[in-house]
């Protein structure tokens, strides 16, 4: 059974066809890259699965329940999480709060707990931060726990990002060019911690990204939009040398 | 020795007060970052229903306080649903809006009800002076207590702190810092931005009825926008998102225009300007985002000698 079943889903802005009859059916754990070039509506496709906004038409299935006309965070509390193209941090607040936020949907106590500090309220709060500092741990971010957010480095808060939606326990993760802005080190390391995060967690992934190199290294299967259209998928090397592909490319970056 | 005069023990009354106001709104304007000025408003419901509800009623004064706060809360639930879909200025504004309705509800209350009543043939039932309009509503039982007003100011202060530091209150300040990357997270924001409008409004609510029980005399005209913006006022200056800063800004705000009467006529020009300065030269608000536990506890490894790196100052510069 697919994990993720998207059918034929469209999005109009005014008279922009942004997104058209775009179709992917994701396996539980599968790696997918989606690429093209700028204004190709590969953000907007992120948006359109994940709630952000309602598509014009087409359905979308995740595990079994049909999450078409859902709002963003029911979407995500089924188990597809996304991050943005621009870091989106709760500055203010510790690298560790930024985790413990993620958690909240699942934590086992209400406001009644909260305020007459019920032993729910202990034994979930505990809970709750040896997962999140394990998981700061699994992502070397344990050293900075007890930062502000906004203040650390552009690199640390890439990576608290997807640590954060890690600790939604999500089962489909999206994200969006996760390497724009690093250097070429970052960048390795950001790929050996991918593959690492997707084994260990049996997470699906669907990633957008500039950087060839990168969705080659490690997608199994690639979509190629192109002004709202998915002119190609297929296997890394199949898209490599797709003559389709090629021209697309070529005539806006060449 | 300074002597405790009857003025003196208004002042620490209105302080209280003030604290139970500044610190319910930050929960709205601070953590969940809903930029509200209807604060007032809440407090005319609290005020008016427990003054109401011990004179004409007969209620004791904890139940009608009580009762009061839950009519302000059940205000801001049904009211927060469709406003709170708005953002930055067209929030504020509508929520200014909400609380002039209260208040030209409250003058018009029996008029209305009189004719509406006679409508369908009660009017018989329905008392002739219900909130007495315009005229403001006299000979409320006096309850002046310091113990009720700063048990309550303590009360308030320890539910929002509770509430704060757990995971609904991690939820509410999510909302505050990025809405659409709370709700990408599984929050519901819609549902926590109400609660916390409500909860705000419940202890505004709360701060009303005490309000009403001291001074014995309420009009509407008493809970206008310059109220709500007093409240603002406390809150920026302490620290939007600290709750010790909120109580901070009741307690200068609330003694500060008492020490500038010395200055007689030249006190409403005095006091915008120490605001003006103030905010000149700390925008953040005295305390800030921090909390005055965690700045002692600085100040006190500080003192203790080798503290920790100084805060906001990560020790990763090195990539
Ligand atoms: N909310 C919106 N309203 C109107 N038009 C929009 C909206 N969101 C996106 N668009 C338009 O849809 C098109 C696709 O945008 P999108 O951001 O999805 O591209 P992208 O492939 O992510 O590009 P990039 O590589 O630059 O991030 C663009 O022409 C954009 O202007
Ligand atoms: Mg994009």
């Amino acid at each position: 059974m697919p994990l993720l079943e998207a059918e034929n889903v469209s999005k109009v802005f005014g008279g922009l066809t942004a997104v058209k009859d775009f179709t992917l059916s994701m396996e539980p754990g599968e790696m997918v890259g989606l690429i093209g070039p700028n204004g190709a509506g590969k953000t907007t496709v992120f948006n359109l699965l994940t709630g952000f906004i309602p598509p014009t038409t087409g359905k979308i299935v995740l595990n079994d329940k049909n999450v078409t006309g859902f709002k963003a965070y029911q979407v995500a509390q089924q188990g597809m999480v996304r991050t943005f193209q621009n870091i989106r941090m709760f500055s203010n607040l510790t690298v560790l709060d930024n985790l413990k936020t993620a958690q909240h949907f699942r934590t086992g106590y209400g406001i009644g707990a909260a305020v007459m500090r019920l032993p729910t309220y202990y034994s979930e709060e505990k809970r709750i931060h040896a997962e999140c500092m394990q998981l700061l741990e699994r992502l070397e971010l344990d050293q900075v726990a007890g930062e502000i957010a906004g203040s650390l480095p552009y690199g640390y808060q890439k990576r608290l990002e997807i640590a954060r939606a890690l600790s939604v326990r999500p089962k489909l993760l999206l994200l969006d060019e996760p390497a724009a802005g690093l250097n070429p080190t970052e960048t390795r390391e950001l790929l050996g911690r991918l593959t690492n995060i997707r084994k260990e967690f049996k997470l699906a992934m669907l990633l957008i990204e500039h950087d060839m190199k990168f969705v080659m290294g490690i997608c199994e299967r690639i979509l190629v939009l192109v002004y709202g259209e998915t002119i190609a998928q297929g296997l890394p090397e199949e898209i490599r040398k797709n003559p389709q592909v090629l021209e697309a490319y070529l005539g806006t970056e060449g | 020795m300074i002597e405790i005069s009857s003025y003196h023990i208004q002042v620490l009354a209105f302080m209280g007060i003030n604290i139970i106001l500044a610190v319910s709104l930050n929960l709205i304007n601070g953590f969940t970052g809903q930029f509200s000025l209807g604060h007032a408003g809440f407090m005319a419901i609290g005020a008016y229903t427990a003054a109401i509800l011990t004179k004409a009623c007969g209620w004791p004064f904890l139940l009608a306080t009580l009762a009061g706060a839950l009519l302000a809360f059940a205000f801001g639930l049904l009211l927060g649903i469709p406003i709170l879909r708005l953002k930055g200025d067209y929030l504020a504004i509508a929520t200014f809006g909400l609380s002039e309705i209260v208040r030209v509800a409250i003058v018009n209350f029996d008029d209305v009800t009189m004719k509406a009543a006679t409508l369908v043939g009660l009017q018989d039932l329905v008392p002739k002076e219900i909130t007495r309009g315009a005229l403001g509503y006299p000979a409320i039982p006096e309850v002046k207590s310091l113990v009720w007003i700063y048990g309550w100011a303590f009360v308030t202060c320890l539910i929002l702190r509770n509430i704060v530091r757990s995971s609904e209150g991690r939820a509410i300040s999510s909302i505050g810092e990025d809405e659409l990357a709370a709700e990408s997270l599984g929050i519901n924001t819609a549902r926590y931005k109400t609660l916390s409008f409500a909860i705000g409004a419940f202890f505004a609510g709360v701060a009303g009825a005490l309000f009403a029980h001291w001074v014995t005399y309420i009009k509407a005209d008493l809970f206008k926008i310059d109220k709500s913006i007093e409240i603002l006022l406390m809150v920026v200056l302490g620290g939007m998102g600290s709750l010790s800063g909120s109580v901070l800004g009741a307690v200068v705000l609330t003694l500060l225009p008492e020490y500038l009467r010395v200055f007689a006529q030249w006190r409403m020009v005095i006091y915008p300007i120490l605001l003006i300065l103030l905010m000149l030269t700390r925008p953040e608000g005295l305390l800030g985002r921090r909390e005055l536990s965690t700045i002692l506890g600085v100040l006190y490894t500080r003192a203790m000698g080798r503290g920790g790196p100084a805060p906001g100052n990560p020790p990763v510069a090195a990539e």
